[in-house]
């Protein structure tokens, strides 16, 4: 066994130690430790759980401070201006996405009025499928909240809200 | 006059400076990434895109940014141009090769003064902190 390590160092006839093998060694350790050390320290810090939940909160909050004369009252809500919400966040390509609608607290039935969604529409079937896969870095994060309210005119109501961010934020295109 | 000892001597130390020279290269590797600023400029970004979007008109906010500070004067980056805030982005650069942008979705105005660091000791440590202003659009 000596032998032949021996036989594996001394690669050259004239006895020279440096070998391949030795060379092959380093070049596995290095890269494990470059690797292992530029993994560590680039890491991805996802913040979507919590961008969605506060945008979900401003809407509800404003949503909650708004007088329902009626069941239609919300149809002429401007969102971005009732809620201070930059709309230019939201227009296409956006990696933010907003859905309410009322619904009958009594039959559940949603109350057919404006629609009210906003963003990108892909980020709401992707949503659904958030729900049902692994969580995935390229996946937005949703977050549901439900605000029950009665109008003026006594009904009562409930206001289903989604709010979702697929923002990754990143280098900006002109740096 | 000893002709083997000499060449089993040179290819020991050869041997040997190769490995120094490999391992200090591992090591000054793994120095400049743990004082990196990619980590630290996508940390500060994030949490003033957050703290902004859940601020109201009127709030003030002081954000600690004493080892971005410090990054920024290693690497000999002007500190000025260290965070801005644009009408929907916050941008942090801790080095003149990298700027990390990330939006923030409130619908206010955010003011800074023109230097807009404070220098606070706290219990004999100085601790370096970053002022904004919450207004309202109008």
């Amino acid at each position: 066994m000596t032998k032949k390590l021996k036989s594996i160092c001394l690669e050259y006839k004239n006895g020279n130690i440096l070998s391949v093998w030795w060379f092959a060694i380093l070049v596995i350790v290095g890269s494990g430790v470059v690797l292992s050390t530029a993994l560590f320290y680039s890491s991805y810090v996802d913040v979507k759980a919590i961008e969605s939940e506060i945008l979900a909160n401003r809407i509800y909050d404003c949503i909650n401070s708004y007088n329902f004369n009626n069941i239609h009252s919300l149809d002429d809500f401007d969102i971005f201006k009732e809620c201070r919400i930059n709309k230019d966040l939201f227009a296409e390509g956006s990696n933010y996405f907003i859905r309410f609608f009322i619904k009958d607290k009594e039959t559940g039935e949603i109350i057919i009025g404006k629609e009210h969604k906003f963003g990108n529409y892909a980020l709401e079937k992707d949503c659904d499928i958030q729900k049902k896969v692994l969580a995935n870095k390229h996946f937005p994060y949703c977050t549901n909240k439900i605000l029950e309210a009665t109008t003026k005119d006594g009904k009562s109501i409930l206001v289903e809200i989604l709010a979702a961010s697929n923002n990754e934020g990143g280098v900006p295109n002109d740096k | 006059m000893n002709k083997r000892a000499d060449e089993i001597v040179m290819e020991q130390a050869i041997f040997i400076i190769l490995n120094l020279i490999f391992f200090l290269t591992l090591l000054y590797f793994v120095y400049n990434s743990s004082s990196g600023a990619f980590v630290n400029e996508q940390y500060y970004a994030k949490q003033i895109a957050l703290m902004i979007d859940e601020s109201k008109p009127g709030t003030v906010i002081s954000i600690d940014v004493t080892d971005g500070y410090k990054l920024v004067k290693k690497n000999k980056f002007d500190e000025k141009n260290m965070i801005k805030i644009t009408d929907k982005d916050v941008l942090v650069r801790l080095s003149s090769s990298r700027t990390y942008q990330f939006p923030y979705f409130n619908n206010v105005l955010v003011e800074t003064s023109d230097y807009p660091f404070r220098i606070s000791n706290d219990n004999g440590k100085e601790r370096i902190f970053f002022d904004m202003y919450i207004q309202d659009k109008g």
